[in-house]
């Protein structure tokens, strides 16, 4: 374990299956750590246990991942799951956690491919049980074959909700409504991107194949929805939502959200890297260049956690981190590399071509943070919007300022799930672009670490800093 | 809120959740476990406010999740998979609190 790897891969999703797959195809050293007990990420997770129907169920879009997992098991790549990466530092080395026991090990170069999440969008009672976001209906089936005891009721926009909805309708759960926010005014301004997207059909067709299906299931659609809300004193009662005839209210026991996918920049941000924010999908991203080399050495970000493009330009992204570090080793020629690099990019060029289209269609509406006072913004601390707007009034500028007064993003998941909401709102306060403001800090360990643990870590020699 | 979609599981272990003993699939989630066939609605409560609350993202973002498991608290329920005879506790308040 104290031998510096070449290369050590946060994160068994598509792209660090893929890098891994890559660099040890040049016999590189690799070793791919996760936090999950069997590779696959949160696209293809838990596929080694799949059976024919749940692979059935999901798709081709899940047991395409198969294959992946598969070449991943057989390559030189070592891998350790259930693996909590906490610290990562500019040295290149790397702090984890297995079985309650941390170590601290080393390597040449680091790729942190630990993917994507679902924006987390605060609204009225969002943190009443049984309030999730869309995604947790197939972590749960892929993970742990629980599925829904509904009625459910699914809120907001993009691909996902909609994808969740067919699985849902295949597993049979009972669905109430879906509640569909996608601005009426996407589709004009989408059109005009359709022409680049019909090199790839087959994408298209998926997503009219998904609106069909969710039409002609007899679900309760409604479109162009307005401020869903959860009610309830426990838990989930009910959701209300305004139409255009009026406000309505339907009883559930699930409401699953979705507003769309934004690239986790946990490590990213605790590493400091520069980030950059997106003003189209309203997120911060890590500035990174085609190979997903960083300003610091040695540091690669691949995957969706560079910038949102989905599964499938998630692997081709991983190859061409591997395919750089394998030039950078002298683990390949300069010839063979830029002939790898081309084949490559033209092919994660050929899957990226319908994503202007789709971005704007699912772009995120206007009114995305229009939060009212009461509700909560930080989950962990029970920061309200109010208490921010509040601490902007006294004169507050900063998001970490904002943190100091209100304890908003100091709790366990360390600014996770409000850190893009209080950038919008001070943003929309002192009229600024949220661009302009410093996102929260995330400092190690940037997972829950017992001190006990943390007492007996043996650290390697401290890194020229 | 959640269920069993296949009535037939190959391999299951015992846990124990707030002291009952429950039979559930060896490859399930703790959070998983708790919504799911332990009937439960919510995993801790909020150490600001006592409110009840569960996970939200199932993918280790929220931290919403965090139960005590074999007496270590703070842990993600919803990452961790059960072990025979695993001793699962909700969090009524900051770790080291008790209840």
């Amino acid at each position: 374990m104290d031998r510096v790897r070449d290369i050590i891969i946060i994160g068994a999703g598509p792209a660090g299956l893929s890098a891994a797959v890559t660099a040890s195809g040049y016999g590189l050293d690799v070793l791919v750590l996760d936090e999950q007990p069997s590779p696959g990420g949160q696209l293809y997770r838990n596929i080694e246990r799949a059976d024919q129907d749940t692979l059935k169920i999901l798709g081709p879009d899940y047991s395409k991942g198969l294959a992946l997992v598969e070449k991943f098991r057989k390559s030189a790549a070592e891998y350790i799951g259930n693996a909590i990466v906490w610290r990562i530092d500019p040295g290149s080395n790397v702090c984890f956690s297995t079985d309650s026991q941390s170590m601290e090990i080393s390597g040449k170069n680091i790729i942190i491919a630990i993917g994507a999440k679902e924006r987390p969008v605060p609204f009225s009672s969002w943190t009443l049980p049984g309030v999730m976001g869309a995604g947790a209906v197939d972590a749960n089936f892929k993970s742990s074959g629980t599925i829904p005891d509904g009625p459910v009721v699914l809120a907001g926009s993009g691909p996902l909700l909609l994808s969740v909805v067919g699985h849902m309708v295949s597993l049979g759960v009972e669905i109430s409504a879906v509640l569909d926010t996608t601005p009426r005014g996407n589709i004009l301004s989408a059109l005009p991107l359709l022409p680049g997207a019909l090199r790839r059909t087959d994408y298209l067709l998926k997503g009219v194949g998904m609106l069909l299906n969710l039409k002609r299931s007899g679900i309760n659609y409604f479109k162009n929805i307005t401020d869903y809300k959860a009610n309830g004193k426990d838990w989930l009662e009910s959701v209300s939502f305004k139409t255009k005839n009026g406000s309505q209210h339907i009883d559930a026991e699930l409401l699953l959200v979705h507003e769309g996918i934004v690239p986790r920049c946990d490590f990213t941000q605790q590493i400091g890297l520069k980030h950059l924010w997106d003003p189209v999908q309203r997120y911060w991203y890590p500035e990174t260049n085609v190979f997903g080399g960083t300003g610091m050495n040695g540091i690669y970000v691949a995957g969706d956690g560079a910038f949102v493009h989905g599964g499938i330009p998630a692997t081709f992204k991983g190859s061409l981190t591997a395919l750089d570090i394998a030039g950078r080793l002298n683990a390949l020629s300069s010839a063979e590399k830029t002939d790898d690099v081309v084949k490559t990019v033209k092919k994660l060029s050929s899957e990226l071509a319908p994503r202007p289209f789709v971005d704007a269609l699912y772009k995120p509406r206007m009114d995305l943070y229009n939060i009212n006072d009461e509700t909560l913004v930080c989950r962990c601390e029970e920061v309200t919007a109010g208490s921010i707007r509040q601490a902007i009034l006294e004169g507050c500028q900063e998001p970490n300022e904002i943190k100091t007064i209100t304890r908003c993003g100091m709790g366990h998941c360390q600014g996770r799930m409000c850190g893009i909401a209080l950038a919008e709102i001070i943003a929309e306060n002192l009229e600024l672009d949220p661009g302009d403001l410093r996102p929260l800090n995330i400092r190690p360990p940037v997972r829950n670490i017992s001190l006990s643990e943390l007492s007996r870590v043996t650290l390697l020699e401290a890194a020229t800093p | 809120m959640f269920k069993h979609y296949s009535q037939q599981i190959d391999k299951t272990v015992t846990i124990e959740f707030e002291g009952t003993l429950l039979t559930v699939p060896d490859t399930i989630t703790v959070a998983a476990a708790v919504i799911g066939p332990a009937g439960q609605k919510h995993t801790r409560l909020s150490p600001v406010n006592g409110k009840k609350r569960a996970p939200y993202c199932f993918m280790g973002v929220c931290h919403e999740c965090l139960m005590e498991i074999d007496g270590i608290p703070d842990q993600q329920a919803c990452i961790i998979e059960v072990k025979e005879g695993m001793k699962i506790r909700r969090q009524a308040s900051l770790a080291g609190d008790g209840e």
